[in-house]
Parts: C-alpha cells; structure tokens; sequence
C-alpha cells in the first residue's frame, strides 16, 4: 500500500485517545468535532483525565500517611476514612470544576459567534482534563522519587521537604493551568465554523473569549478544589 | 439547604441522567450509570444530542463525479482513468457498507446474549472474543471508508484541474500529474487483469 493511502486510526478508543493526546492533538480535536463520535469521546477523555488525577492523588495519599507528618498539611491515615479524602477531593474537585464551567464556556462560544454544540465544548474541556491527567501520571515517577530520595536520606528535618508536600498538594492544579493552553488551542479551533468571510474578523473575538474561558477555570478549580476539601473533612 | 439534602438531589438528578445514558448504549450500560450518576453535570448535553444515524454514502455522490468526468471526457480525453477510479471508488464503498452491515448484525447479536456470556469466566473469555472481533471488523470498516474518502478527494481534485486546464497548458500538465498518480493508487487498490 502507497504512504498515501495510510489511514489513522481515528476510533475513540481509551489507547487512541490517549495516543492522540499525547501525539496528536489535531486527529483529537477532529476527532472531537463528529457528532456521531462524541459521546464516546466525552466518557473515554473523562476515564483518561480520571485516571491520571486518581492514580496520582492515590499516590500523594500514601505518601501522606507514610511520610513525617507536617503541621499544615491536613493529616491522613491509611486505616481511617481520612484516606479517602485527597482522592475524591481532587477527582470531584477537577471534573466538578469542570461541571461548574461548562455552561459559561458555551454561552461564551455562543458570544464569540462559533457554532459550537454544548457537547463539542464539553468533549473540547475534557481533552484539557484527559491533558491533565496525562502530565500527572507523568510526573508521578519523578515526584514519588523525590519524595522517597528524600526520606531514605533521612532530609525529612530541612525546608525542601515541606517544599515537596506543598508541590504535591498544588500538582493537580498547576497541571491543570499547564493544560489551560489546550483549551485555548481548542477554543481558537472553533473559529473553523465560521464562514471563511466572518472568519478573519472575528477571530480576536474568539481569541479573547478562550483567554476569558482559561480564566474562568483557573478560579473556579481552586475554590471547587477547597470547597469539596472542606465538606468531607466534615464527612470523612 | 442541608449538605445531606444538596447530595441526596444531586445523586437523584444524577441516577435520572445515569439511567437515560445508560438507556441509550445499553453495551455499556453499567458504565454510563456510574459515571452518570457521579459526574451528571458533565454528561447532561449528551441527553440533548440527538443520536445520528451514520453517515449515508449515497450513489448520487459517485453518479455526479461519474457524469461529470463523462461531459469533460469529449474535450480532454485523458480524463478516461477518472472513470475507473470512481469504479474502484464504488467498489471500496460497496465492501465497507458491507462490513457497516456486519458490524450491526455482529453488535446485534453481541447484545442479545450478554446475559448468557457473563454466567461464567468461559463464557466471559467467548464474550471477550466476540468483542474482539467486532474491534477487528470496526478498523476494517474505518480503513475502506479513509481509502473511499481519499479516492474521492482525489477525483473532486482532478475534476476541478480539468475544468482549469481548458484554459492554461500549465494546469493541463499538472492534470496529468494528477491523472498519474490517480491511476497508481487505483492500480494499488483494483490492480488491472
């Protein structure tokens, strides 16, 4: 078969998207625009960005409760309920974040002019969380090993241990201000349903509105972020 | 608004918006529940989606490339080879309907025994087989429709060369550039007898 006739897989599989989010974020955010696929897109993009924030928060979990206790950091142990609080704190934190900003990030579509359905905006912040993820199942390896460096070298006592806690407990969310860039990228792709006249004049519009989008989810996860901590540390 | 009460809505919400997804793609009906139930307002535009048909392929799109080449074919008649790319066209698009048809019966099928392929870890191994082979069935039809797709592209293209060709030796020589290199892909993909 001729290099020209080479097909990419397109399926929205878990493997795929993941591929594609690392890879091949254009094949994603096509991907993401057909209407039959979408729904698979969403709930595939949401396991992926599921995974990697709970493996991670997991991860941080143990390190926590096996870890000299700080001050500041709220304490967790493995044979209580406490355990389960990091976890569904950053998982129901991002994703509900996310849920809080969906409907300004259509209706801010809707100001900018593109003619973009409320589950393409979905699947477009979704990517971003899957993105996130992505970079925090990445990082995961060096920070455990960092922290771990750390204990068996007995540095528990000096200031880059507290250093390292307070890194682990803002991670997911400056992973997530790492993939603001994705949404901006996927945002600024909208500008494609535009007819090719209205295209070039409205784009700073759309530009200006995906900044604006970034900025919404940049404030609203830290407070969801917060808030979900502080009702299952009533439960929990 | 107690806590409890704000939950407990909000799970009732969730189970109303879980149980439609799940309605909707009952192969994986377990999933979209408990995502549903938990992550609701995420999933709250698929239930305003309309769920689509598949893309139709329908004849009168290779019929109007086909009468088209025939009106041009009197004042170029190197455009004879479009002829046979759109036949090899129709033939990538008769075999992925076909395996659109397969997929369906094969999903179908799939369905109608779930209960009796999760009974036990054999069964459930068979149910993992089939599910592999519709995976398999699936790539198969994506990879004809990308191949229909380029083939079609590919004649749009010469179509719009010959008609610019009537006018500049330039865009005619670059037409039997295309016209070439239309007649090796299709050589690839129906090789001559």
């Amino acid at each position: 078969m001729s290099d020209e006739l080479t097909v990419v897989d397109l399926e929205p599989t878990i493997a795929n998207l993941t591929e594609m989010t690392l890879k091949r974020p254009d094949d994603l955010r096509s991907v993401a625009r057909d209407e039959e696929l979408q729904p698979r897109v969403v709930l595939n993009l949401l396991l992926i960005g599921l995974a990697g924030i709970a493996l991670f928060s997991m991860a941080f979990t143990i390190i926590l409760a096996c870890a000299p206790p700080l001050d500041w950091v709220p304490r967790v142990s493995l044979t209580d309920r406490s355990v389960l609080r990091p976890v569904l704190t950053y998982t129901i934190g991002m994703v509900g974040a996310l849920g809080l900003c969906l409907p300004s990030f259509y209706f801010y579509g809707l100001l900018a002019g593109v003619r973009a359905s409320m589950l393409q905006v979905t699947a477009i912040s979704l990517h971003a969380l899957a993105n996130t993820g992505m970079i925090l199942m990445g990082l995961l390896p060096i920070y455990v090993g960092a922290i771990l460096g750390l204990i068996v070298l007995g540095a528990t006592d000096g200031p880059l241990y507290p250093f390292l806690i307070g890194v682990g407990l803002l991670l997911p969310y400056v992973a997530g201000l790492a993939t603001l860039r994705v949404m901006y990228r996927g945002f600024v792709d909208l500008v494609r349903t535009l007819p090719e006249a209205r295209a070039e004049s409205r784009a700073p519009m759309v530009r200006l509105l995906a900044v604006a989008w970034a900025m919404l989810y940049t404030a609203v996860a830290p407070v969801t972020l917060w808030a979900v901590r502080t009702q299952l540390e009533k439960v929990l | 608004m107690r806590m409890e009460e704000t939950v407990l809505l909000y799970l009732l919400i969730g189970l109303a918006v879980g149980a439609s997804l799940a309605w909707r793609d009952r192969r994986r009906a377990g999933l979209w529940l408990t995502v549903g139930v938990i992550f609701w307002p995420i999933f709250v535009p698929l239930l305003f989606s309309r769920p689509r048909p598949l893309r139709p392929r329908t004849a009168d799109e290779l019929d109007s490339l086909r009468d088209e080449a025939a009106r041009l074919a009197p004042m170029l008649p190197e455009i004879d080879g479009l002829t046979r790319a759109i036949g090899a066209a129709a033939g990538i698009r008769a075999g992925a309907d076909e395996l659109r048809r397969l997929l369906e019966t094969q999903e179908a099928a799939l369905s109608a025994d779930e209960p009796a392929l999760a009974r036990n870890e054999r069964t459930r191994e068979v149910r993992e087989a089939r599910v592999a082979d519709l995976e398999k069935i699936r790539t198969a039809r994506d990879e004809q429709e990308a191949r229909y797709l380029k083939i079609v592209s590919r004649v749009r293209e010469a179509i719009t060369q010959a008609h610019l060709s009537r006018f500049s030796d330039d865009a005619r020589r670059e037409l039997a550039k295309q016209l070439a290199r239309l007649a090796d892909e299709t050589d690839i993909l129906e090789p001559r007898t």
